[in-house]
């Protein structure tokens, strides 16, 4: 649900209608907004592809989507939680600690079948003692999950014994790797997490129990939104989707790396909030995730194309975060 | 003699209504004075200007016959201290370190306080204010009336250091308090007059106002009905410049559709905060007000008849003997609505659109095979915008954008739709304008006339008076007094809000 046509009006309460002329400028003023971070990618495509010419590549275009699709399906499950005022920090270190214990599994002599059930129970373990400590403790949920964080990176390492894991079964990989239409499938995988996230977040009522949890809890209790169900529920299926994208992310190395956690914390939440600003501003919404997880993925590889080294993308990464919250502030004050 | 605090053409509007118009008052050296007058009557505005939280349009201040430019820079340097209803302190702090928080002791932020010393100078203030009050006692620990004389205390304290030129404002610091701690809070603001300082006490309870002020001054619709010594002027005087002129048509008649089956029946309820056992029956198509100073449990009705808040004795039943749910849900589920007093914090969410509000409940009934039909939402919204004559009529427009009384309306929509068996209003029509206020309720009766029952919980006497069936008067958390139908007037309201239970 858009609330924007509704914007024409500024606080009728003290001043009364605008003048139709400045009605009209800030209805394009809203409209800029929403569209501000597409419009940015599809620029930096645009000046990317002029000014590079290894950039415009089949090739480059195909390596920049496919290495996004864990990240894109992390940062649709951080929406899960986002969407309801609260964070799961913990999700990259849950879908590592699962790939960990898939690939271990998997690797050690059990059937493959175990070994995902394996991961995935993992999953809903986390997702279960998190919901508890969050919903029904009412401790807050982001101290909760940047302990859990740290804690299950251990938990990676005691699985692996400190060590990548690799030879996992073929199957595993397959589903993956395994190209539709050209597209591996993890990326089809993101594509439709994005398309069924939008569709719950945007179409059914729970999506609409979830929106207004986040923002403000107190009317949707008295309102009959079944908050605490609600909330113990996302926090389950958060760290559950976090497992099964650990599934993905060994498929796609054909291997796990307990250590590489740290690097799948930090871009979900930029693309989230980035992506918050778009579409419907001041809403975590699916679309704007996923247009942002791309825009950072662009913008990254375009500056690694035309030099900068490997370290811009943490730049990149972090800037962006700040930059999201900062504007998301800014477009809220001028509310 | 140069009075302490001249307040002259007082004047101050906020977007074209006028909060304060021409106001002139005088407070001399020695004096307390009670400052009266009905909610939305300009006593918070005048506050908030001395306090330099606004600034005027327009008029002048004296204090102790210095021009003061207001808003001024530095609190501190005005003279001017107030103690607020709420008083602010931190519970799990002693005495001396809240009132220490407060003062600026004229050492460099980084360096030490000398405790001792401040420790010392502010046992002198206490004593010579003979305020019973240990210094090193945990707030936590003391009662409500003490608590208060920490406020007064560290106002005081505050000022000293600007000299011996003292203006004190109390903003309502007995309306929480039962009498007899009243009485003591009264006392000492008597002692701090008479140490030659300027109070000006603000109140709702006319008996004490009456009984321990010099003089009164009565505000009402932002300008000064009254002011003049206390001598022999009666609470009916004072009542008379409160309310001035009556316009009972602006009222809807009460409901007249009553029926004899019982809606909700309470049975000896409490609450842990403040509701000590009230037993009542309201019945269908009537409409029942509960009213009483502040903090004599009326307040706590709405949380616990929509599931918020569990009753620590006694039980609600609805019609037929059904025992009410404990949580909000089962209780919308049963036909109970709530209309929160405080629309953003509990009403709605004012950055989602009226008709995402509106549509919160009953989000079932506009979705098919469990998907939201936007355009089951639009067909079902927008006729009921209507009904309720909202403004303007724009469901796709954010809640926080409509005017006070219109988002008062979407949020009755939200309940209204959903046909409440019973309806819980807490102010129902606080921060409303006066056209928004009677449509408002106009539709609070035809709930009541469609067979509803209508509970309405409000400090608004002329309003109770006008439209309930029946009132009920609380204090101490207990019932004290039922008023029935045409024989209730707001004066008769007043009158048993303030009158102190015989002891028993």
């Amino acid at each position: 649900m858009s609330s924007d046509s509704g914007n024409r009006f500024d606080r009728v309460r003290l001043g009364g209608n605008r003048k139709l002329g400045e009605t009209k400028s800030r209805v394009s003023a809203r409209e800029l907004e929403r569209f501000a971070v597409p419009a940015v990618l599809v620029v930096l495509v645009i000046l990317f592809s002029l000014m590079i010419p290894t950039f415009r590549t089949a090739g480059n275009i195909q390596s920049m989507v496919n290495s996004q699709s864990v990240i894109l399906l992390l940062a649709i499950t951080a929406v899960i939680t986002l969407r309801l005022g609260s964070f799961d920090l913990s999700i990259a270190a849950v879908m590592v600690a699962s790939g960990s214990v898939v690939a271990v599994l998997s690797t050690s002599g059990y059937p493959l079948l175990i070994a995902i059930f394996g991961g995935i129970a993992l999953g809903l373990l986390v997702g279960l003692i998190q919901a508890f400590i969050v919903v029904k403790i009412g401790v807050d949920s982001f101290i909760v999950t940047l302990g859990m964080l740290t804690a299950l990176a251990g938990v990676s390492y005691a699985i692996t014994s400190s060590r990548i894991v690799a030879g996992v079964p073929q199957p595993l990989i397959d589903f993956a790797r395994e190209k539709f239409f050209g597209v591996p499938l993890a990326t089809w995988y993101s594509w439709a997490a994005v398309l069924i996230a939008w569709f719950v977040f945007e179409r059914t009522p729970l999506g609409r129990h979830m929106l207004f949890i986040g923002g403000n809890i107190n009317a949707a209790r008295l309102a009959g939104v079944p908050v605490d169900r609600v909330r113990f529920g996302a926090f389950v299926a958060s760290s559950t989707l976090a497992a099964l994208v650990g599934l993905v992310l060994v498929g796609q190395l054909g291997a796990i790396d307990p250590g590489i956690g740290p690097q799948y914390v930090l871009p979900p939440f930029a693309a989230a909030f980035l992506g918050s600003t778009a579409f419907t501003p001041g809403r975590f919404n699916a679309l704007g995730t996923a247009v942002a997880v791309y825009l950072l993925v662009v913008g990254i590889t375009g500056l690694q194309l035309m030099g900068v080294e490997s370290w811009i993308s943490s730049l990149f990464n972090g800037l962006a975060l700040v930059l999201a919250v900062t504007l998301a502030k800014l477009a809220g004050k001028r509310r | 003699m140069v009075p302490a605090l001249r307040i002259e053409g007082l004047r101050k509007s906020f977007g074209g209504v006028c909060a304060l118009q021409d106001v002139d008052i005088e407070l001399g050296k020695g004096e307390l004075l009670g400052l009266l007058g009905q909610n939305g009557s300009g006593k918070s505005t005048l506050v908030k200007i001395l306090t330099s939280v606004y600034a005027p349009d327009r008029g002048e201040v004296y204090v102790f016959g210095q021009r003061t430019a207001l808003p001024a820079k530095d609190l501190k340097k005005t003279s001017i201290a107030v103690v607020h209803q709420d008083i602010g302190l931190e519970d799990t702090m002693s005495v001396f370190e809240n009132v220490e928080t407060a003062v600026d002791f004229g050492t460099l932020p980084l360096f030490p306080i000398r405790r001792k010393k401040e420790w010392a100078k502010l046992a002198e203030l206490r004593d010579e204010l003979r305020i019973d009050l240990d210094l090193d006692a945990k707030v936590s620990s003391l009662s409500p009336a003490k608590r208060t004389f920490v406020g007064v205390l560290r106002a005081m304290r505050m000022l000293r250091d600007q000299g011996p030129n003292t203006i004190l404002i109390m903003d309502e610091p007995t309306s929480s308090l039962a009498t007899p701690d009243a009485l003591q809070v009264t006392n000492l603001l008597r002692r701090v007059a008479d140490s030659g300082a300027g109070v000006m006490f603000i109140s709702h309870r006319l008996g004490e106002v009456l009984e321990v002020c010099d003089s009164i001054t009565v505000l009402k619709d932002g300008e000064v009905t009254l002011s003049q010594a206390t001598g022999d002027l009666t609470q009916s005087d004072i009542t008379q410049a409160m309310l001035g002129r009556r316009m009972d048509s602006f009222y809807p008649p009460r409901p007249s559709n009553l029926k004899s089956e019982p809606a909700l029946v309470l049975n000896d309820l409490a609450s842990a905060e403040r509701l000590n056992g009230i037993s009542l029956t309201v019945y269908r198509g009537e409409i029942v007000g509960f009213t009483g100073l502040t903090g004599m449990g009326q307040e706590d009705l709405p949380a616990l008849l929509s599931g918020q808040m569990s009753a620590t004795r006694g039980s609600v039943e609805l019609e037929n003997g059904v025992p009410l749910a404990q949580t909000p849900v089962g209780t919308i589920r049963q036909g109970v609505a709530l209309v929160p007093w405080n629309r953003a914090r509990d009403g709605g969410w004012l950055d989602a659109t009226a008709a995402e509000n509106i549509t919160l409940p009953i989000l079932r009934r506009i979705s098919r095979r469990g998907v939201i039909s936007t355009k089951r939402e639009g067909d079902h919204v927008t006729p009921l915008m209507t009904a309720l004559s909202v403004r303007p009529n724009d469901p796709r427009k954010r809640l926080g954008d409509f005017s006070g009384g219109n988002q008062q309306k979407v949020v009755m929509a939200k309940w209204l739709q959903t046909e409440p068996q019973v309806l819980v209003l807490d102010e129902p029509t606080q921060g409303v304008d006066a056209g928004a206020k009677h449509e408002i309720l106009t539709l609070i009766r035809g709930v009541a006339e469609r067979g509803g029952a209508v509970i309405m919980v409000s400090g608004d006497h002329e309003q109770l008076a006008h439209t309930c069936n029946r009132v009920f008067i609380l204090c101490d958390g207990r019932i004290v007094d039922e008023q029935i139908g045409d024989a209730m007037t707001e004066e008769s309201l007043i009158a048993a809000c303030n009158r102190v239970p015989s002891a028993e």
